[in-house]
């Protein structure tokens, strides 16, 4: 255990002191407060639209014909689901890709080897300071996000808000810890840098926006109807085929979460965190098995 | 004196290769082993085999009485381990560099151990530099403190003066000199650099295309050419000999 927490903190030491994680971590924490700004903003916008809507229908004595928005509380921070894939999976990737190969490449993986360290014990080390970093991060950006709502956004946070806010974070750091191991897997396959850091920009790429799109873009071809409105109705419904293009996406998971705990508060997707979960423990033992087999040298 | 390296047949094949071919030698507590071979003649993967670093194809290997597959914590416990490229944290200073190194061999107190190796390198007054600071022969010293940080029975350094100027080389020398002396490390050194061998070693081995072609106490090796003036000159003539 003592080697794990060695490498644990030698993995946060490394990762703190390199200056573009630092940008990347100040963009994250800035995401929190923007995110609650544009969510804020937008609320308030739609709320006057209706407000004056209503007044007019008042005027002039018509019966009123609209419901006021349905606005939960917490949707004005629904864009923090989409800055958590973009920033957040980003900054995983960045501390992940060379994790390993560094290591391998400075041969400083030798001489921690040829101590008294297990390859397991190094990957759970890395993997632990990777997480510990995630997880505080995600304690920041959640106290930030705390301040914002009650002096930006000025509403009162129920303790089922701060419940939802708190969930959606720790389902946050699942899907920021599901890139870090992947880019430490291709750290290990690749044993350079910028193999593994373009493989795993290419997997971020296709998970978070290639493969919805696709999905979305299979559903829009499916028109059945008979008729135009027929038509328009059945292409905004999901297909079997894009669901199952869908769900191989990780970032359609985790939209699914994050407005279930963001938007409308009730129903949980178990399966989506079940997916997420389940991706996690299979690249991390897809890790163990590689890192196990790998020969760290093949000098003569 | 005692058997403190030993290998048996040891054996590491790369894709039908015989990098290290049926390797046995042995060497006694407190010498300075010399490895002697040109690029390529599979000197580090023998020591990375001996570190535990790699598992042989075949064949059996003991360092300390320790086995090397089957007790390979006991043999890490045993050995200090200084590559040919220094591995160290740039970002790090030698302090910190230290420290890590020192709390993953077990070291009680991390911090004490390392003011210790710094005071007997006589490198004190780096300690808060960072690594990416130093010139070679520093970080050579600083990579020698890591290998030594827990007080090993047991030093393997691979072509430890590549790169130093004469000057380093020589510190480095007397250092190895006076661990062999002081606390009684054995050394176990891969070189191609005979002048270091002949100043430094009290036995060697020269491995030639993976196999072991001579092995042996210094003088002993010299006493079975006679007419050759140095090492050099019986070297060549060993690896034709070997060639044949």
């Amino acid at each position: 255990m003592n080697s794990v927490s060695t490498i644990a903190r030698h993995t946060l030491t490394e990762i703190r002191r390199n200056r573009v994680f630092l940008i990347l971590i100040s963009l994250f924490l800035a995401s929190s407060l923007i995110s609650i700004y544009v969510g804020s903003a937008t609320i308030r916008t739609e709320l006057t639209a209706y407000n004056l809507a209503a007044r007019i229908q008042d005027w002039s004595s018509l019966p009123s014909s609209h419901e006021p928005p349905s606005l939960p509380l917490l949707s004005v921070m629904k864009n923090s689901i989409e800055y958590v894939l973009m920033i957040g999976c980003l900054l995983s990737i960045f501390i992940g890709y060379d994790g390993i190969s560094r290591d391998m490449r400075t041969h400083t993986l030798e001489l921690i080897l040829s101590r008294e360290v297990y390859r397991d014990q190094y990957l759970t080390g890395k993997m632990l300071g990777g997480l510990t970093l995630i997880a505080f991060l995600h304690l920041l950006s959640f106290l930030v996000e705390l301040i914002a709502l009650m002096f930006i956004a000025k509403t009162p946070v129920t303790l089922t808000d701060f419940t939802l806010i708190f969930t959606f974070h720790i389902v946050s750091i699942v899907m920021m810890m599901l890139f870090y191991i992947l880019s430490l897997l291709f750290s290990v396959v690749f044993a350079q840098a910028l193999p593994s850091f373009l493989t795993s920009i290419s997997i971020w790429v296709a998970g978070i926006y290639i493969i919805p799109e696709l999905a979305r873009s299979v559903a829009s071809y499916t028109l059945s109807g008979n008729t135009a409105q027929q038509n328009v109705q059945s292409a905004l419904m999901e297909t079997p085929l894009s669901k199952v293009i869908s769900s191989l996406s990780p970032a359609s998971h985790f939209r699914s979460l994050g407005t279930a705990l963001l938007e409308k508060g009730t129903v949980f997707p178990f399966s989506s965190l079940f997916y997420l979960m389940s991706a996690c423990v299979i690249a991390a033992a897809l890790l163990y098995i590689l890192f196990q087999r790998k020969e760290l040298t093949r000098h003569v | 004196m005692n058997t403190i390296i030993k290998t048996h047949e040891l054996t590491k094949t790369y894709q039908g290769k015989r990098a290290v071919d049926t390797l046995s030698l042995s060497v006694k507590k407190g010498e300075i082993f010399g490895f002697l071979g040109h690029n390529g003649a599979g000197k580090t993967t023998t020591i990375s085999m001996l570190i535990t670093l790699l598992n042989p194809s075949s064949g059996q290997a003991w360092i300390n009485g320790y086995h090397i597959t089957g007790q390979s914590m006991e043999v890490r416990r045993s050995i200090g381990y200084l590559p040919e490229q220094v591995a160290l944290y740039n970002e790090l200073s030698v302090s910190e560099n230290l420290q890590f190194f020192a709390s993953l061999s077990g070291a009680g107190q991390p911090k004490k151990q390392t003011e210790k190796v710094l005071e007997k390198l006589h490198i004190s007054s780096w300690k808060d530099r960072k690594v990416s600071h130093l010139s070679k022969g520093m970080r050579q010293r600083v990579g020698l403190a890591q290998a030594i940080i827990h007080e090993p029975a047991i030093l393997f350094l691979d072509e430890p003066s590549s790169g130093l100027d004469p000057q380093g080389t020589l510190e480095l020398r007397e250092l190895l000199r006076q661990l062999n002396r002081e606390d009684g490390t054995t050394i176990f050194m891969n070189t191609h650099m005979l002048t270091e061998v002949s100043h430094l070693c009290t036995s060697i081995g020269i491995l030639q295309n993976g196999k072991l072609i001579i092995q042996g106490r210094l003088e002993k090796v010299l006493s079975q050419f006679p007419g050759e003036a140095n090492l050099e000159d019986i070297y060549l003539k060993a690896m034709e000999k070997g060639d044949k």
